[in-house]
Order: C-alpha cells, then sequence, then structure tokens
C-alpha cells in the first residue's frame, strides 16, 4: 500500500518536474546566455553550458545603457497606478454594494459592459484623448487610462458585500457620516481584496507594455518592458543587453508574486463570494 | 413621564425647525452615492465609453489627425473586405478560439495536479506562473530567439538528433500559429490553477460546490482565455466575475478571522456559528442588500426626532420602509 503510494508521490513530482522545466526554460535560457562573456545566443546547447557565468557583464551592461531609469520609471508608474486604482475601485464600489439609489442597476450593467471589450479597441480615441489633455509623454498618461478598471471595481463590490448590513447601520445610528464608515470600517474589513487587487495591479502593470509605448515616445521617461523593446531594435544584436533587461523585468514581478502567494489565493477566494 | 413629555415638545419643535435642514440632508444622501461613483464613472467614461462612441464615428470618416474627419460613410469598410491580411486574421482568431480552449483542457489536470499540500510545491505553482506573470514583449523576445532558426528550440532538437534541418518555427506558414498557440498554452495552467484552486476552497466548507464547482470555474477561466492578444492583461478575476452566478455558498475556509480592534464594539452584531469566530453569513448574503437605507427597527426607538404624535412625523415616517 505504501509502496504505490510512493510510486504514485514520485510519478506526480515526475510530472511537475518536466512541466515546470517547460514552463522556465526561457527564464533559465536567459540567465544563461546574460551572464556568457563572450557567447552568441546562437550557438549549440553544449557551449552555451560551458561559458562562465559572470556578474561583471551584468552590471556592466547597466553602465553602457541606462536601465536603472527604465527600472525607476517601472515602480513609480506601479506605485500610481497601484495608489490610484484602489481608491478609485474601492470609492466606486460602496455604493454599488452597500447602497440602493436609482440608477444602481444601470451603473452595474455598464460597469460590466466595459469588461467585454478588449483594451486595443480603445487606443486610438485614447490617444487623441491624452493629447488633447496634454498628458502624451508623462507618467500621468500612462496611468490615468488604467485606474478605473471593471475588475477592481467587481472585486471590491464582493469585499464590501462580506460586510455584514446591520455593522452599517449600527455605525450610522452611532452618528458615523460615510465617509467614517468607509475609512475605518470597510476599508479595514476588505483588507484581504484590497491585497489581491494590489498585487493583480502591479504584476498588470508592470508588464504592461502597449498603452505605455503608445504614450510615451521619450526614453527617459519608459518603463522596462517598453524600454527594453527598444534597446533590441537599437542593439540589435547584443543579446547580453536584452537579456539582462528581460531578467530585470521578470524578476521582480515573479518575486513578488512568489511571496504573495498566499495573500493572492486568500484574496481571490474571498472574492468569489 | 413629564420629562419625557417636554422632551418630546422640544423634540416635536426642533424637528418641525429642523424640517429645511432634514430635506437638505436627504438631498445629500441622495447624491451621495453618486459622489462616491464620480471619480470611477468620470474615468471610465472618458477612458473607455467615449471612445467606444467617437470611434464608431470615425470608422466612417477618414481621418488623418491633423484635419477635422471627413465624412466618407462606408468606404473603410470597403477596403477592409479588400485586403487580404483582414480574411487571414480572421480566421486566425477563429482557429485560436477553437484550438486553445481544447488544449486547456490538459491544463486544468495540470492545475489539480498542483492543488495540493506536497512539499515544496510552491515552487511548481511559481514554476506555472512564470508565463502568466511576465510581459508579452518579454515573452515575444523570448520566445522569438528560442524559435529562431539557429535558436535554442532547433539546437536542442538537432543535439538529440531528432531532427537533423532547422525547422521554421516562425518562417513555415503551417507551423507559426501552432507555435503561437504553443506560447498562449504555456499561460494556461497559471490562469486555471488559480480558478482551480478557488472552485476548491469552496469545496472545504463542505457545501454543494464540489466538482460542478471547480467545473464552473475552470470552464470560466477556460472562456475568458481565448483573446490572444496580451496574457499579461488576463487577470484571473474575470473567472469569478463569470462564474459567481448562482454559486452563492460560502466558501474560504481561512477568510479573514482577524478584525481590527476597534470594531470589537461591534461584535455582537457578528453572528458567529460552530465556534468559528468567522462571519455568519445572512441569506441576504450577495443578494440585493435590504431596503431600507438607514435604521434597524429597535434602533429607531432611541432616536429623539422620530416622536409619535406630530402630522409631520407621521408624513416622514410614510418616507421610509421600516423593517422589524
Amino acid at each position: 500500500m505504501s509502496a504505490r503510494r510512493g510510486v504514485r508521490i514520485a510519478l506526480h513530482y515526475a510530472v511537475l518536474v518536466l512541466i515546470a522545466l517547460v514552463c522556465a526554460f526561457p527564464f533559465s535560457g536567459r540567465c544563461r546566455s546574460r551572464s556568457a562573456p563572450k557567447a552568441t545566443y546562437f550557438r549549440s546547447l553544449r557551449r552555451s553550458f560551458r561559458a562562465r557565468a559572470s556578474l561583471a557583464n551584468f552590471i556592466e551592461v547597466f553602465r553602457v545603457i541606462d536601465l536603472g531609469r527604465y527600472f525607476w520609471n517601472s515602480v513609480w508608474i506601479t506605485f500610481w497606478t497601484v495608489v490610484w486604482t484602489i481608491l478609485v475601485c474601492s470609492l466606486a464600489a460602496y455604493p454599488l454594494a452597500r447602497y440602493r439609489f436609482r440608477g444602481r442597476q444601470l451603473v452595474f450593467t455598464v460597469i460590466l459592459a466595459t469588461l467585454m471589450l478588449p483594451t486595443e479597441v480603445n487606443f486610438l480615441v485614447n490617444f487623441i484623448t491624452t493629447t488633447h489633455l496634454r498628458l502624451v509623454n508623462t507618467h500621468l498618461g500612462v496611468i490615468l487610462p488604467t485606474v478605473a478598471g471593471a475588475i477592481g471595481i467587481f472585486l471590491m463590490k464582493n469585499a464590501f458585500e462580506e460586510i455584514p448590513q446591520d455593522l452599517l447601520d449600527a455605525a450610522r445610528v452611532d452618528g458615523a457620516s460615510e465617509l467614517y464608515i468607509f475609512l475605518r470600517i470597510m476599508l479595514p474589513l476588505a483588507l484581504p481584496q484590497i491585497g489581491a487587487l494590489t498585487i493583480l495591479t502591479t504584476v498588470t502593470t508592470w508588464n504592461n507594455f502597449l498603452w505605455p509605448s503608445v504614450v510615451l515616445t521619450k526614453s527617459e521617461l519608459m518603463p522596462l518592458a517598453v524600454g527594453i523593446l527598444e534597446l533590441s531594435g537599437t542593439f540589435g544584436s547584443s543579446t547580453r543587453v536584452i537579456a539582462a533587461g528581460a531578467i530585470l523585468t521578470i524578476a521582480p514581478a515573479l518575486i513578488v508574486f512568489f511571496f504573495t502567494q498566499r495573500f493572492f489565493m486568500r484574496g481571490m477566494e474571498g472574492a468569489i463570494k | 413621564m413629564s420629562a419625557r413629555t417636554v422632551d418630546a415638545d422640544a423634540a416635536i419643535e426642533r424637528s418641525d425647525q429642523l424640517g429645511d435642514r432634514a430635506s437638505r440632508a436627504r438631498l445629500r444622501q441622495a447624491l451621495l452615492p453618486w459622489l462616491f461613483l464620480a471619480p470611477a464613472l468620470l474615468l471610465l467614461g472618458l477612458f473607455t465609453f467615449w471612445p467606444v462612441l467617437w470611434g464608431s464615428y470615425l470608422a466612417f470618416t477618414e481621418y488623418n489627425f491633423l484635419t477635422p474627419p471627413k465624412w466618407v460613410g462606408l468606404a473603410n469598410f470597403e477596403d477592409l473586405l479588400e485586403d487580404p491580411v483582414f480574411f487571414i486574421s480572421l480566421k486566425n482568431s477563429l482557429l485560436y478560439l477553437l484550438i486553445v480552449p481544447a488544449i486547456q483542457l490538459g491544463a486544468i489536470v495540470l492545475a489539480v495536479l498542483v492543488n495540493n499540500s506536497l512539499p515544496g510545491i510552491k515552487a511548481f505553482r511559481a514554476a506555472f506562473y512564470i508565463p502568466v506573470v511576465t510581459s508579452v514583449s518579454v515573452v515575444g523576445i523570448m520566445w522569438g530567439w528560442m524559435y529562431n532558426e539557429q535558436g535554442l528550440i532547433n539546437a536542442v532538437l538537432q543535439t538529440l538528433h531528432v531532427i537533423n534541418d532547422p525547422i521554421g518555427w516562425l518562417s513555415d506558414d503551417r507551423l507559426a500559429l501552432f507555435s503561437l498557440m504553443l506560447v498562449t498554452l504555456l499561460a494556461g495552467p497559471g490562469l486555471v490553477h488559480g480558478a482551480v484552486s478557488r472552485g476548491a476552497a469552496g469545496d472545504t466548507e463542505g457545501s454543494r460546490g464540489g466538482c460542478p464547482a471547480r467545473r464552473r470555474h475552470a470552464l470560466a477561466a477556460i472562456l475568458e482565455d481565448n483573446d490572444p492578444h496580451d496574457h499579461a492583461d488576463d487577470s484571473a478575476l474575470h473567472g469569478p466575475v463569470d462564474a459567481l452566478g448562482d454559486e452563492g455558498a460560502g466558501g474560504g475556509a481561512d477568510h479573514d478571522q482577524r478584525r481590527s480592534r476597534k470594531l470589537d464594539v461591534y461584535r455582537p452584531l457578528l453572528r458567529v456559528r460552530s465556534g468559528h469566530p468567522r462571519v455568519q453569513l445572512s441569506a441576504r448574503a450577495g443578494r440585493e442588500p435590504r431596503r431600507e437605507r438607514f435604521l434597524s427597527g429597535d434602533r429607531m426607538a432611541q432616536l429623539p426626532l422620530h416622536t409619535p404624535a406630530s402630522p409631520l412625523n407621521r408624513w416622514r415616517r410614510t418616507r421610509h420602509r421600516i423593517r422589524a
């Protein structure tokens, strides 16, 4: 009995390892390529194994190109996007969850309708609008269109719906203003979902490529995802540079995700209700 | 008793004086939800709805950004129909639509495999999520390298003597689409795992979820993952929004057992069942909140404003429907 179970577990692991290798393979290939001193990427596998990894090359890339600038831009954009998104989405979700007012159903339907649209259909007109608002080539122009997401609103709505109505009624009777209720009761009680929204927005914004590349043309304002693609045009054959930039792009998102897996899942489970 | 009567008279007088203020307050109460919604609706309207409308108008015009748009009717659509690339991309989209979900059924199996507590399982989950969290541009570059004729995949296959000549993964017409689908496929396990783990969480509650719930969530995850464009944007949240439907059963066994200390004063209101310090969801959970805006029945009696006798207050009472 225990032998059979052992075999099952071993098989389990074997399949997982196999698939994990396939998924992680592009990543590992890049790790090797970025540190290889002289070998170009398009050599045979055996040779790339023989090339020695070297940290000096990694640092040299930073001196040659301003990857640090791209990284800082990514951090800045992501931070403000997350802050604005949480604010706007939770503010919008509160009346949708716990208020009865005329037009509520209409607002619901309208927000739901935005989920059907692929983001690409809006690029052109959004670019025109951003031009008129003089937000082209600014970080605000990158952030603003992505803030009010129906996903965030629905996540927060589910979070708020879990909080019993009696709690709010008691608070109102005790004289709490709506703002007080929102800030001191609803938001703290919805922290898991806020955490999930934070992580989701962080990862999405960090990897967001299309809209920033449309809005930004100045190289010093670009986030990582856009910057390294631009690099691959300028430094077409320097795979070291690209690989370093790629690692810098993927690593933070992956690390954040790895460590916050648990909160992510918990927040999403709460959202199911 | 007399003190109470004096109180009542003073209260009636005060409430009559407050008539104006009350109606202003009522106006503010009616506007409040819209105030909360304002920023989100403004941004949504400006960046999501306006583009749809204006874009629809622009589809019938000739527009070069400098001069005002010129109405040309259906000319753009005619050009589209004459463009061979349009039909090719349409055909590709349909192919994606058919094939990728079928492949993702395998992803469900994988997600179930990962949904356990074997030691080190978190590393596997992280590995599966790598394709989900990587940016489109990085993925594009990486796979471009791997698919290159002198690239990694061909190198591996040649070293293992599976093939003799390099295969043009991206240059061969027939292969290219499937090569792209493979990239999409690899993001599948991550997304589906998210959905399945959520379905399974509902399962631990002993609710009647079980396999149907899992299937529903997984189905939603597959259905929404048909967009071949930007997978970094695919959030697994489309799943729960679509899959909510009638799935009202409470889930999340370890959902929030921490509450802020400050709110302990409200703790008596949280009905506790079977020793678990978690909120007992009333039968109304997930449904429309109750009709009345502010007050539960017994709390009403404590308010000084509503006194029995005055006609003003009788009229006022008709403005609420209080549930005892």
